[in-house]
């Protein structure tokens, strides 16, 4: 996993590429607490986004979940062969597995972000 | 369709019709249609049909078929005639300790085209998954073919005193001639409402009838023409429920309950299930032991003077000592009273004995019964 | 968080309830503690799993008619009017926040154990084959989810689910809403009708669903060495709570007709 990876407190991940875009997945500590995935909603390429807001649905067998938009944004790209590919979800979190991309409205949202160190130990401290 | 749950060709029909779904044994089947004692007093009056789909059929042929099923089962293959049909037990004594895997039905069918023997064996839906290993783990190298035809086939039983002149109206004159003429325990082969079926004079009610296997593909037309013929005859659709309180007032009893690994057939009345003499089938000698022995507990029946039964699980006493424990029971509608099966001390067992059943934090006096609590009467019209 | 707070909610409209619901959890979030509502339904009522196809509930017959309300957790569709509902929420920081099946169980697990203490036997469906992927059944109590609570019965050799639970996880806290069949719903049949628990030990051994919902409290609590507090004004009359404002989502047919 690249370490310029980081990482929102509801356990979304988001990687920068060129143009102020980012890519944005689901961490593999969020992924393996839902097990058994079954559907998932993805937004519409776009949508404008508000940091924070749910932008999508995952649900597991056992409950459904929310997909929080690490950082206000327009969504310009969605992984759209991810709903029918789920398993993809948890063999390739952090790569095949990515969710959206968003253009960043102000990428210095990033900074409030977790850096790799600070969400695991975040996620060291979560009951299991 | 869930891959997990099965269903048999017939549940469309069944949840068109009103059939509330259950799970019975991995298989999604109806409990009832509307009310099961309705469903069962038509049985009893006219003729129900039940769709067994869910039972595991067995198809078992070759060279050395007779000779392999012998040494398996506690009954007598070899000498059976074709269209002859035997209650059996199935034993196992891959454990160490020899334990009765299920009862079936083996029957003979009519040979295959070069002379081959033809078998056919019937067991319960919960085993089927454990009786096919257990039997392919003892097929020999040659001689032998074993193939489980459950999901290629349906399995559909019309029962009561209507159901024979149902089925025959659905039959060419010489086909119904012949399935009347079946005696008890007797199969043949027909065409039902232009279907091929194998036809066997056997059932689970205490009524007469039949129960037909077909394609699946078959499934559907036929029952709906069966359904079409005896409806305004009084045929009813019956689900679960009925072919529960219906065996349970013919004394039958239901693997799980009744029957179990540990059971000794002869305590549980199943003799018959059972020849001995000089027989070598798994646990032959363990089994002859029990019978010559017997100890421990022996199923009866129990009457309750009230609806209310005591269930599976459920603690037979007199006064404060536990003599035994239930293992089917519920109201019976035939009866009008409630009615339960259990394994019962020996010094308990004969009838007339007032025990009493634990339902819940209550007791309720019972009586122990001779079975079967109901059967039928089988003068011929 | 030491007190497991209760709500004894009258009956309200589906999307009325949700909208409790909804409101249960954001509530459970503010004040950092369990809480726990019971409720009822005006009317038979169809409530849908967040991602159910709402064509698939329009084509069975024995439904046709009866009012249908889309959760917001997901799962399988349910027949609301004569069962126990429940809905629960809990922080995410809580030790039951942390997994869905933490939450399950133990919900579950304390149900069981009153049943028990009535003389029902019921027991949590074990993790198997079956749990998975079962979605095509559209009826909640046809599937089979880990720790759902079965039943032996109503005839010999058939197990019946009696109880099931759905959730839906949002960033700080866990809603979690079920089921109980404590009785069957006569206002529907076949394939929508399925055992409940009275069909299971005849209608006068069933416990009365209020002292068995205040047993089940009781036990949560317990379990988790808190005390329990009632709250006088149900949520659903609390006119200042916004629900019915909130609750308008839950009628808008693009929420309900959204798949």
């Amino acid at each position: 996993m690249a370490a310029d990876l980081k990482f929102a407190k509801t356990h979304e991940w988001v990687r920068p590429e060129a143009d102020g875009v980012l890519t944005v997945g689901v961490s593999s500590y969020a992924v393996e607490a839902l097990t058994d995935l079954v559907f998932m909603q993805l937004p519409a390429v776009g949508r404008k986004v508000k940091a924070g807001e749910s932008f999508g649905e995952i649900e597991s067998v056992k409950a459904v979940s929310d997909l929080y938009a690490p950082v206000s944004g327009e969504i310009v790209e969605v992984n759209a062969a991810l709903p029918g590919n789920l398993e993809t979800l948890g063999k390739d979190p952090y790569g095949d597995g990515w969710v959206v991309r968003i253009k960043a409205d102000n990428p210095a949202e990033m900074d409030g972000l977790l850096d790799r160190a600070a969400y695991d130990s975040l996620v060291g401290s979560q009951p299991h | 369709m869930s891959q997990l749950l099965l269903e048999t060709p017939l549940v469309g029909w069944h949840v068109a019709h009103g059939g509330r779904m259950v799970d019975f044994a991995g298989w999604r089947m109806p409990v009832q249609y509307a009310s099961i004692v309705e469903e069962h007093l038509a049985t009893r009056r006219a003729a129900g049909i039940f769709d067994v789909s869910h039972m595991g059929r067995l198809a078992i042929s070759g060279t050395a078929a007779v000779e392999w099923l012998e040494s398996l089962l506690t009954r007598k293959v070899a000498g059976i005639e074709v269209g002859r049909v035997r209650y059996t037990l199935i034993t196992s004594d891959a454990g160490g300790q020899p334990v009765v895997l299920d009862d079936a039905l083996v029957s003979r069918d009519t040979d295959a085209a070069d002379g081959t023997t033809r078998l056919a064996l019937v067991c319960n839906a919960s085993n089927r998954d454990r009786v096919v290993a257990w039997l392919t783990s003892r097929l020999p190298a040659a001689g032998v073919t074993f193939a489980d035809r459950t999901l290629e086939t349906a399995m559909i039983a019309v029962q009561g005193p209507l159901a024979m002149q149902i089925v025959g109206s659905l039959c060419t004159p010489a086909d119904a001639a012949r399935i009347a003429g079946l005696g008890n325990y007797r199969a043949t082969s027909a065409v039902v409402a232009g279907h091929a079926a194998a036809v066997s004079r056997t059932g689970y009610t205490g009524e007469d009838g039949v129960e037909l296997v077909v394609d699946a593909a078959a499934a559907t037309p036929v029952w709906e023409a069966i359904h079409a013929a005896g409806a305004p005859l009084g045929l009813r659709a019956c689900g679960l429920g009925a072919r529960d309180t219906l065996r349970l007032e013919a004394g039958m009893p239901l693997y799980g309950h009744e029957l179990r690994e540990d059971s000794d057939p002869s305590a549980i009345g199943l003799d018959l299930a059972v020849n001995l003499e000089g027989r070598s089938f798994p646990g032959a000698g363990h089994y002859c032991g029990l019978r010559n022995h017997p100890a421990g507990r022996v199923r009866v029946g129990l009457t309750f003077d009230s609806k209310r039964s005591a269930r599976e699980g459920d603690a037979v006493m007199q006064g404060d000592r536990q003599v035994g424990v239930v293992t089917s029971g519920s109201f019976a509608p035939t009866l009008g009273t409630a009615v339960a099966m259990a394994m019962v001390d020996r010094d308990v067992a004969s009838p007339g004995t007032a025990v009493e059943g634990v339902i819940r934090d209550s007791r309720q006096p019972a009586v122990v019964a001779p079975l079967p609590f109901y059967q039928r009467d089988k003068r011929r019209a | 968080m030491n007190t497991l707070t209760i709500w004894w909610d009258a009956a309200a409209d589906g999307p009325t309830n949700m909208a409790a619901d909804e409101w249960l959890a954001a509530e459970a979030e503010r004040r950092g503690s369990l809480l726990l509502r019971f409720y009822g339904w005006t009317e038979t009522t169809i409530s849908l799993g967040g991602f159910q196809k709402i064509d698939e509930a329009r084509q069975i017959e024995a439904i046709r008619g009866v009012p249908l309300v889309r959760r917001p957790s997901g799962g399988g569709a349910i027949v609301h009017g004569s069962d126990l509902t429940y809905a629960a929420a809990v922080p995410k920081r809580h030790p039951w926040g942390a997994s869905p099946q933490v939450f399950y169980d133990a919900l579950h697990g304390a149900m069981v154990e009153t049943l028990a203490e009535h003389g029902i036997r019921a027991w949590p469906h074990p993790a198997d084959a079956r749990s998975r992927h079962d979605e095509s059944l559209f009826f909640c109590f046809d599937r089979r989810a880990t720790g759902d609570l079965v039943m032996a019965g109503p005839a010999s050799g058939t197990v019946s689910k009696i109880m099931g639970s759905a959730q839906r996880r949002l960033a700080g806290v866990v809603l979690q809403h079920g089921s109980l069949l404590l009785r069957g719903n006569t206002a529907v049949a076949g394939s929508a009708r399925h055992p409940a628990v009275s069909d299971i030990v005849g209608g006068q051994s069933v416990p009365e669903e209020t002292a068995l919902s205040r047993a089940w409290g009781a036990r949560i609590a317990h379990g988790l060495g808190v005390a329990v507090r009632e709250e006088e004004t149900p949520v659903v009359r609390g006119g200042d709570l916004g629900i019915e404002a909130s609750s308008s989502r839950f009628r808008d047919d693009r929420w309900t007709a959204r798949r």
